[in-house]
């Protein structure tokens, strides 16, 4: 099964140049009369949306979007080779760093977020990676 | 394990060009270091306008612990000024290279006046002195 990750933004533009210049990806197409842009390069492609801050997600929600800093239930992670060289090129993207490298016996995690408030996390794993963790290991 | 205490330094540089801009960070560090949202900040050194240490530019020393990283960071960006900002652990090598966080385009350091393994003399001195 594919995965497609859809990220809401109130600003395509802006959106575009981070995701690119913060995680080196690519803008494969432009779609929807270009509110929607498509992010190629990672093992899932990203789809930026047009969501203007306000409007409603679903039906029936309290509240609308907002792009102040936000929890959300679902946050992407993504693996780097070198996790500082990765933090120092989304900062100067213009990431909020929140939590420099943390090691653990898996690898390190550094959390931040992105100008549209969303929460991602940086993962360089060791030569164990969640091994280190596993109760059941893969064959 | 780390935790929101582990220490941390930047290094903040200027030059001519852009030393108003940093004078006015010194101050507000200065000023407000220990409350609000620098409250994790606890020590800002003199502005040192000369190269000091493995340092080859101006720059002055900022101590504080993890938990005040990102409002550290957002003021130095806020302000367009270049900085090294590192943890402090028994490896002053690693901190001021392959675990230094670098704000604006990275400089050489003089690596040959950092502390050899294990004898970080920055640790002693966290919070209470530059150099």
């Amino acid at each position: 099964m594919r995965l497609l990750l859809n990220i809401d933004v109130d600003d395509i533009g802006r959106a575009i140049e981070f995701y690119r210049d913060a995680f080196g990806l690519d803008l494969g197409r432009r779609l929807f009369d270009g509110s929607v842009a498509e992010m190629v390069g990672a093992s899932s492609t990203i789809y930026l949306l047009t969501r203007p801050a306000g409007t409603m997600p679903a039906s029936g929600m309290a509240s609308g979007r907002d792009y102040r800093r936000h929890w959300t239930p679902v946050h992407i992670d993504f693996e780097v080779a070198d996790i500082v060289r990765a933090v120092e090129r989304a900062v100067e993207a213009g990431a909020k760093l929140e939590d420099a490298p943390r090691s653990y016996s898996w690898g390190r995690l550094a959390m931040l977020s992105d100008p549209f408030g969303h929460g991602f996390c940086f993962v360089q794993f060791s030569d164990q990676g969640y091994d280190a963790v596993a109760l059941d290991r893969r064959p | 394990m780390t935790d929101a205490q582990d220490p941390f330094h930047a290094h903040i540089y200027y030059d001519a060009s852009d030393r108003t801009a940093a004078e006015h960070l010194h101050s507000e560090l200065r000023a407000n270091k220990g409350a609000g949202d620098l409250v994790d900040v606890i020590f800002v050194g003199e502005m040192t306008d000369r190269p000091v240490g493995p340092h080859p530019m101006p720059q002055y020393e900022v101590h504080f612990f993890r938990a005040a990283l990102p409002t550290v960071l957002e003021r130095i960006k806020t302000n367009r000024l270049k900085a090294l900002v590192h943890r402090l652990t028994d490896d002053d090598l690693a901190d001021h290279t392959s675990e230094a966080l670098w704000i604006g385009e990275p400089l050489t350091l003089d690596l040959s006046l950092l502390d050899p393994p294990g004898q970080n003399q920055g640790i002693a001195r966290f919070g209470k002195s530059d150099f």
